[in-house]
Formats: C-alpha cells, sequence, structure tokens
C-alpha cells in the first residue's frame, strides 16, 4: 500500500500519470516563471474521483492542487513539488441550463465561454468575460475571483456565482448558496470565491445567467496625454454615466496591438481611450450624446465611434490582443495586476513611467480605467544578465505604489506564488495571521495548494518570462 | 461606545454577545439566553467618501438614512436598496442580516456591493478585510462573509462599499397577469428581456410591479416598447404616491425573507394562501417577503421545513425558520472567527 496504489486502485492507467514526459505538462501555469513537478497527475471524469483523490491524500498528506486550465498569472496553478495535480479539465459538463430559472449548474471543468455559447440562444450569458476565456475554467474562475473589462458595471466572478459544492481537504463535502440569488446565514460562497484553492476543490458551481444588452456604442478617443485620458474618465464617471468598459491603452502598447491586429488606433496619440456603453436602445441613445459631448470637452486628438459590429469588433481586438503583441516586441515579460484609486490613475502612470526608467526598462501599459486596474507590462529580455532581477524589482515597486496609494495588489489575477511578499506590506501582519488561521480551519494539515497565497517556504525554481504557450500559438490573447 | 477599544472591552467582558445596531429587526437584536447585547448604534460616522471613486467607508453605527442623503446629494445611491432606512437601520445591521430590497434586482444585493470591513472577531482581535478600491482579489474575501452572519461571526466595525449613480429619473408600472401562474410566466418573459428592469415584483395575484430607471425621457418609450414586446398592458404608477407602498417596501409590514426561485413560487404560495398570510415575490420571484405575527411563525416554520425552505424573521423570534442551511461551513469558519463560541 501506499500513495501511488492508493491512486491506481481509484484512476484507470491513463488517467493517472505518473511519468517525467506526462507530469511535464502540467510544471507550469499562465506565469510561466515557475515550475515545479508533481509526483503524480490524476484526471478524474466525476465527482467522487475527485474527493476520493483528496481523501486520499489526505490520508498520506500528501499535498494537491486542482489544476483547470492552467492560464493562472500568478503562478496559482504552479504544483506543489512532489505533491498530486487534480486536473479537473475532464469535467467538462454542463449538468443543466435553465433560461427560466436564468441559471446554469456546471463541472469545473467547463470552459467559460461554453457557458455563454449554451446560454446565447436564450438571449443569456455569464457576464465575468476574462480574455483567457475561450480557455480558462469556471473553478479557476471561481479560485481567483476572475474579472475581466465589465467589473464596474457587473463585478466579478464571486458576483455570478450563486451555488457551489465543495470538498475539503479534509475530505468533508460543503454545500454553499444554491439556486437563489438570495441566501440565509454567512455567505460562505463568497469567501470560496478567490480563496485561490486553499479551502478545497469546487465540485459543481451554480452560475448566474443574465440577458445580453440590447445594443452596444463603442467609442474610441486618442489623446496626446495620459493625464487627458484619465481627466475624460473622471468626466465620465462625474457625468453620472456608467459605461461596460473604460479601457486605457499607452502608446507602446496601442503600437503593439496596431502591429499585430491593424486596429485603426490614432496614430499620434499618446494614449487611446475605449469606453463602451450598453443596454436599452433608448438609455445609449441619451448616454451616447452626454458621452459624446464629454468626450469633446476633454480635448481629444481624435475620436471616432465604431460603425458596426464588426468595427466595434476590430476595436476591441486591438485591445483584447495588446499585451500578447506587446509580448511580441520582447522576449520576455512581466504583466502586473494592481489597483489603484481611479482618481489617481494619471498619477499612478507617471510614477510607473518613472520608475520604468529608473529600473532601464520599457513598461506598457493598459488597463480597465474604470475600476483602477493598471496592467503594466514589464519588458526585458531574460539572456540579458540582470535585466531579469530588475524587472523583479521594478513589479515589486510597481506593487509597492499601489499599496501606498490605498490600492491593492491585484485586481484579478490573484496572489498566488508571484505576489506572495505583498499581501503582509498590503494587510499588515495580524490581518495575514488571521487569514492563515482560516486556512487552517478548513484545511489544518495545509494540504490544498500549499505555498500560495501566503509568505512562505520556498518557492519553486524561477524561470523566464514569456508568452503562454497557446497565447505563442495565436490560440489566446491576454487583457 | 464610541472607539474600537471600547467596543473591544465590552466583547470581551461577557461570555455571550450579540452585536447590535438601532434594533430595526427585533428578533435579530436579542441577546442569547444569559447573554448580553453590544450596541454598535453610537459608533458613527462616514469616514471616507469620495464620489470620483464610487465608493465610501462608514463605521458600523451610521444609519442607512444618512449614508443614503449623503450620496444623494452627490448623485450616488445604495444599488442593493436595502430595507428599513427610514426606520433606522445601520451600516452594521445591514450587513449582517444581508437584507435586499427590490432594486437588488439590477446589480445584485449587498453582498455585491461590499467591498472591504474592519471587524472583532469573537476572542477580540481587529482584523481588517478586503479594500477600499472597487477591485481587489486579495487576501480572503471576509467582507462577503459577514454578510448575513447575524452578529454571530464577527463584530463590524466599518465598512467599504461601491456605490453607483442615481438615475435621472424612474418609472413604476404595473402589469396584471391575472393569476399568479399567469404573472409567474409574465415575470419570467421579462426577466429574459434586455430590458436593463430596476425591480420586478409579483404579488400572489399574479400583478407583475416593475419599475425601469434612466435618462430623463427615455422611460416612457421602453416601457412602451417593453410592453409589445412581452404582450402585456403595462399602467404606469406615480412613484411618489404609491398605491401599495408597505407592499412596496419589505420589512415594514414584510416580515419574513425566503430565499426562492421561480420554480419554487407556486408551492410555497399555496401553502401561504392556507395560512392567509400576506407575500410579495421581489427580485424576479427570489426571495419571497411574507408578513407573519408572532403567531404565524410556528405553522409557517412548519410549512417552510416541508417545502425544504428556509426564512429570517425580522420581527418576532425565532429568527431562523424554516430548513437552513447546512451550518457545516459556517462552523469551520468559527473556528477562527469566533473560537470561544462568544458570538454563536
Ligand atoms: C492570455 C491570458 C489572458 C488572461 N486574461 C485575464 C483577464 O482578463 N482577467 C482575469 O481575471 N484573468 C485573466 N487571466 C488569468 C487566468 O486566465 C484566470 O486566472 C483564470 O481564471 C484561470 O483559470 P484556469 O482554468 O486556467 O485555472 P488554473 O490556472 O488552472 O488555476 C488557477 C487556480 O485555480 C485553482 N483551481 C482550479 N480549478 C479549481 C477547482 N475546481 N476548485 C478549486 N480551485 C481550483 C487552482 O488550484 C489555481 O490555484 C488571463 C490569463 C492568460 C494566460
Amino acid at each position: 500500500m501506499s500513495f501511488i496504489t492508493d491512486l491506481q486502485a481509484i484512476f484507470p492507467p491513463e488517467r493517472c500519470l505518473l511519468d517525467g514526459a506526462a507530469l511535464a505538462a502540467y510544471e507550469s501555469d499562465g506565469l510561466t516563471a515557475f515550475a515545479a513537478t508533481p509526483r503524480a497527475v490524476v484526471v478524474p471524469v466525476t465527482r467522487e474521483e475527485v474527493v476520493a483523490a483528496v481523501r486520499v491524500c489526505a490520508v498520506w498528506a500528501v499535498p494537491f492542487m486542482a489544476r483547470g486550465s492552467g492560464t493562472s498569472l500568478s503562478g496559482g496553478a504552479v504544483p506543489v513539488e512532489d505533491g498530486l495535480v487534480i486536473a479537473m479539465n475532464q469535467m467538462n459538463r454542463i449538468l443543466r441550463l435553465d433560461p427560466q430559472e436564468r441559471l446554469a449548474v456546471v463541472e469545473p471543468g467547463v470552459i467559460n465561454l461554453a457557458v455563454s455559447q449554451a446560454a446565447a440562444p436564450h438571449g443569456l450569458y455569464f457576464a465575468p468575460d476574462p480574455s483567457s476565456q475561450q480557455i480558462c475554467t469556471i473553478g479557476g474562475n471561481v479560485a481567483f475571483n476572475s474579472g475581466g473589462a465589465h467589473c464596474l458595471k457587473y463585478g466579478m466572478t464571486a458576483n455570478h456565482v450563486i451555488g457551489a459544492t465543495i470538498v475539503t481537504p479534509t475530505g468533508e463535502i460543503l454545500e454553499c448558496g444554491g439556486e437563489s440569488v438570495e441566501s440565509l446565514g454567512p455567505d460562505c460562497l463568497g469567501l470560496f470565491c478567490g480563496s485561490e484553492g486553499l479551502f478545497g476543490i469546487a465540485l459543481e458551481l451554480t452560475l448566474r445567467l443574465i440577458p445580453k444588452a440590447e445594443v452596444f456604442h463603442t467609442l474610441l478617443a486618442g489623446y496626446d496625454s495620459t493625464d487627458k485620458a484619465g481627466e475624460a474618465v473622471s468626466a465620465i464617471i462625474a457625468a453620472g454615466i456608467l459605461p461596460g468598459a473604460i479601457e486605457i491603452m499607452d502608446r507602446l502598447a496601442i503600437d503593439a496591438a496596431e502591429a499585430a491586429t491593424h486596429c485603426g488606433y490614432p496614430p499620434n496619440a499618446a494614449t487611446v481611450l475605449i469606453v463602451e456603453l450598453e443596454g436599452p436602445i433608448e438609455q445609449v441613445e441619451s448616454e451616447k450624446q452626454r458621452l459624446a459631448a464629454i468626450i469633446e470637452q476633454s480635448g481629444p486628438l481624435e475620436s471616432r465611434v465604431a460603425r458596426d459590429a464588426d468595427d466595434r469588433a476590430l476595436i476591441w481586438k486591438g485591445r483584447k490582443s495588446a499585451f500578447s503583441a506587446v509580448g511580441r516586441l520582447s522576449p520576455d515579460f512581466i504583466v502586473q495586476d494592481g489597483v489603484v484609486p481611479r482618481s489617481r490613475l494619471g498619477e499612478a502612470l507617471r510614477r510607473i513611467a518613472v520608475l520604468a526608467q529608473d529600473h532601464g526598462l520599457r513598461c506598457a501599459n493598459v488597463f480597465h480605467a474604470g475600476d483602477g486596474n493598471l496592467h503594466p507590462l514589464i519588458l526585458f529580455d531574460g539572456s540579458v544578465p540582470g535585466e531579469h532581477e530588475r524587472g523583479e524589482a521594478l513589479a515589486g515597486r510597481i506593487l509597492e505604489m499601489c499599496i501606498e496609494m490605498g490600492g491593492s495588489i491585484t485586481g484579478e489575477h490573484g496572489v498566488g506564488l508571484e505576489k506572495r511578499a505583498f499581501l503582509t506590506p498590503m494587510f499588515g501582519e495580524p490581518d495575514v495571521a488571521f487569514m492563515r488561521e482560516v486556512r487552517r480551519a478548513f484545511d489544518p494539515a495545509e494540504l490544498a495548494n500549499p505555498g500560495k497565497m501566503f509568505p512562505s517556504g520556498e518557492a519553486p525554481a524561477l524561470q523566464s518570462h514569456g508568452l503562454h504557450p497557446l497565447e505563442k500559438a495565436g490560440i489566446i490573447s491576454r487583457e | 461606545m464610541t472607539t474600537p477599544e471600547s467596543i473591544r472591552d465590552a466583547l470581551l467582558s461577557a461570555p455571550k454577545v450579540r452585536p447590535i445596531g438601532a434594533g430595526t429587526k427585533p428578533a435579530l437584536s436579542q441577546s442569547e439566553p444569559g447573554g448580553s447585547t453590544l450596541s454598535l448604534s453610537a459608533y458613527q460616522g462616514i469616514t471616507e467618501y469620495d464620489p470620483s471613486e464610487f465608493t465610501f467607508t462608514a463605521r458600523a453605527g451610521t444609519r442607512l438614512e444618512t449614508i443614503a442623503s449623503v450620496l444623494a446629494s452627490h448623485g450616488q445611491y445604495l444599488p442593493f436598496d436595502p430595507p428599513l432606512v427610514q426606520a433606522g437601520a445601520t451600516l452594521g445591521g445591514a450587513i449582517a442580516s444581508g437584507l435586499n430590497g427590490p432594486g437588488r434586482y439590477r446589480y445584485g444585493g449587498l453582498r455585491d456591493f461590499i467591498l472591504g470591513a474592519v471587524f472583532l472577531t469573537g476572542d477580540g482581535r481587529l482584523i481588517r478585510g478586503g479594500g477600499k478600491v472597487v477591485k481587489n482579489a486579495a487576501g480572503f474575501d471576509f467582507p462577503k462573509l459577514l454578510v448575513g452572519s447575524l452578529g454571530r461571526l464577527g463584530v463590524i466595525l466599518e465598512a467599504t462599499f461601491k456605490v453607483f449613480p442615481l438615475p435621472q429619473e424612474r418609472l413604476r408600472a404595473r402589469a396584471d397577469g391575472g393569476s399568479l401562474t399567469g404573472g409567474l410566466e409574465l415575470l419570467q418573459r421579462l426577466s429574459l428581456q434586455p430590458a436593463d428592469l430596476e425591480c420586478l415584483d409579483l404579488t400572489p395575484e399574479g400583478v407583475v410591479w416593475l419599475q425601469l430607471a434612466g435618462d430623463t425621457g427615455t422611460l416612457a418609450p421602453r416601457l412602451d416598447r417593453l410592453g409589445r414586446r412581452v404582450g402585456a398592458v403595462f399602467t404606469p404608477v406615480d412613484p411618489d404616491t404609491p398605491d401599495d407602498p408597505d407592499r412596496l417596501r419589505p420589512g415594514a409590514a414584510l416580515t419574513v425573507k425566503v430565499p426562492v426561485t421561480p420554480a419554487r413560487v407556486t408551492r410555497l404560495d399555496a401553502a401561504l394562501t392556507t395560512l392567509h398570510l400576506p407575500r410579495r415575490y421581489e427580485a424576479a420571484a427570489q426571495t419571497a417577503w411574507i408578513g407573519a405575527t408572532a403567531a404565524d411563525l410556528p405553522a409557517l416554520d412548519a410549512q417552510l421545513h416541508q417545502l425544504a425552505l428556509g426564512g429570517l424573521s425580522l420581527q418576532h423570534a425565532p429568527a431562523r425558520i424554516g430548513q437552513w442551511p447546512s451550518p457545516a461551513a459556517e462552523n469551520i469558519v468559527r473556528q477562527a472567527f469566533d473560537p470561544d463560541g462568544r458570538l454563536a
């Protein structure tokens, strides 16, 4: 009897991977900086198998990590060295889609976009739309409380999950939430969302679906300074308009996007602003006039409105491809995900530019301006001695700046391995110690995804940063 | 009690404590037998509000009415539409009871707008969870956990919320579905429309109430189009003189909250008909609000058990009736939040 033979009693050989070559595919996630080799990978197809695997881990005190599609950008899905990977991606059935009740019950390995596709014939969709949505799983979205471009108005994943069945690291099954958007008692489901796999594995999730907006109005404006774009955002907010999305890109990001997609962004602009209104025809018609007046006042170099659905798609294509495109300009890069108060975006960008210069590195910026979520992209060449370290140092300074400005170290990518050292600076010792206590209440032996989120332990080997293999293949792009 | 230190001292001075706000939900504001209450209502004040950030931070004892009026003076509001605002409900009590009003239909409930919280654990540790910016994925989401916790996991001292701009105009209208079944059908058709409704309620007689919100001059044409699309006749109702104010405002006459879904309404309504209890189905029939006196509670409790539904009674004890969700997860977090069981 051993850990491995116990697993083999549950999983057939083709779903219980043990040899080096098979395991290699699971060494990293979307943040290719970190890698670790698991002892084994199991691929459950039923929730009973997941529970059984977790219980075997509990018996043998072997750490485990659930893996969705491995697109985490913070090292959250890097295996625990010599631990078990429970690959959830074959648990990918939509168990029930109920338009009348406006919900979907899914297995956690379902791809995010698949839910919206299944709901589309009913005029419904699943609102969280990370730009990895063609590939990332709902289980991963829940673990990281993932977002996208529409968070200000629609919230994050946690705001769209209403029920979950969870197996805790001790093998206990918990039911949280249900089919109603209302619930009774403490919101344990809300706590589970964003817990980065540290409380156990989601076995089944109930998702809320919402009607797709009737019309969209997409505006693109170019400015000669980021400050002006930032002021335009403030003016939109001050006018009481609540756009579906407000995005900003700087020159380096524009260049890259233009080269990659010919998206037709203003050629001389230092910054572009994308604002998308959505809603009932009459409301959008009214808001678009107010928006036009604000944009005109804000002194853009030029501005234009998407003529039709294709044009809208092109504007978004530029935006959504920006990071992968910038990544192609540089052998390696680090994407950060800090948040600052929205009214201080201009200041944050100026400080990032100065920091980048101090570190002798280039930094492109794409961000969710509506919610102050920065995505600075630090470019470096890992083959040049010292550049990687300088890139890491710069990333760290940017996070410190976000904390100092009263923001957050992560808006949607999670803490994972990457930002562990910054959790305590953001919260303070007592808060982090308490988080750890809550974690131990679920997982006394700390077997579920240990080493993530909390500032401790050895980090797995650091490699160089770069595009996710699927990005290199042009299958996905990042925001 | 006007400082975290004095609140902490009071908390630790008793073996069983129930933190309370203004007591607008009497059944939730009672101490356990042999325990005491800890009032937060003097711990007041909006500590931060920057309208351009869409966020504010306030102490737990701050009255929602104060918050709502400060927000309104900057053209903003609490989108989850909490009940009992005029009655004096406090922010801390709103979080702990986790109640929402009909307006929760459009953008979500209180849980969807809370961003951060400062609280005392049952053993008196001061903890900060979440953040003060509209987006944050760092650390565990303790603020959400406290929503609905009924003061049994922590003493909420302060919280940060996201808010939204007030609509320029609102339009309330009703349509008669003829019967509960007809009303439910209409309600479900409406809930699938891209109509961006602010409220969508149903009465047991099958009358659908809806509310639109948006820019001046846009609402009447929207209502008109919506009516044609779903094949219903909507009659506008003056929002300032609602013909049915108590029923539109849960918590006053309607005192028991029961989470439901449209598919569960028919059976619940049949049971409530036998019990002769007033009720209303809110937020596209995701919440049933039921009016029940102390004398009605035992029978309602039994019916809810039969239907495998749970209820929260605001007015009369016991607060928890019917079949509540398993406390398994709550018991796990309690080990850290309230190791001595002081708040349980
Ligand atoms: C190109 C690209 C673009 C991206 N764009 C965005 C974006 O716009 N917004 C955004 O928020 N993120 C974005 N991301 C990050 C990433 O896609 C998200 O974090 C996503 O939710 C991860 O899903 P996954 O299935 O790949 O999970 P994985 O990376 O496999 O896992 C992530 C975490 O979830 C845990 N987990 C997985 N399944 C379960 C389960 N069933 N139960 C419990 N825990 C589980 C894992 O243990 C791990 O800690 C992007 C990533 C890439 C590569």
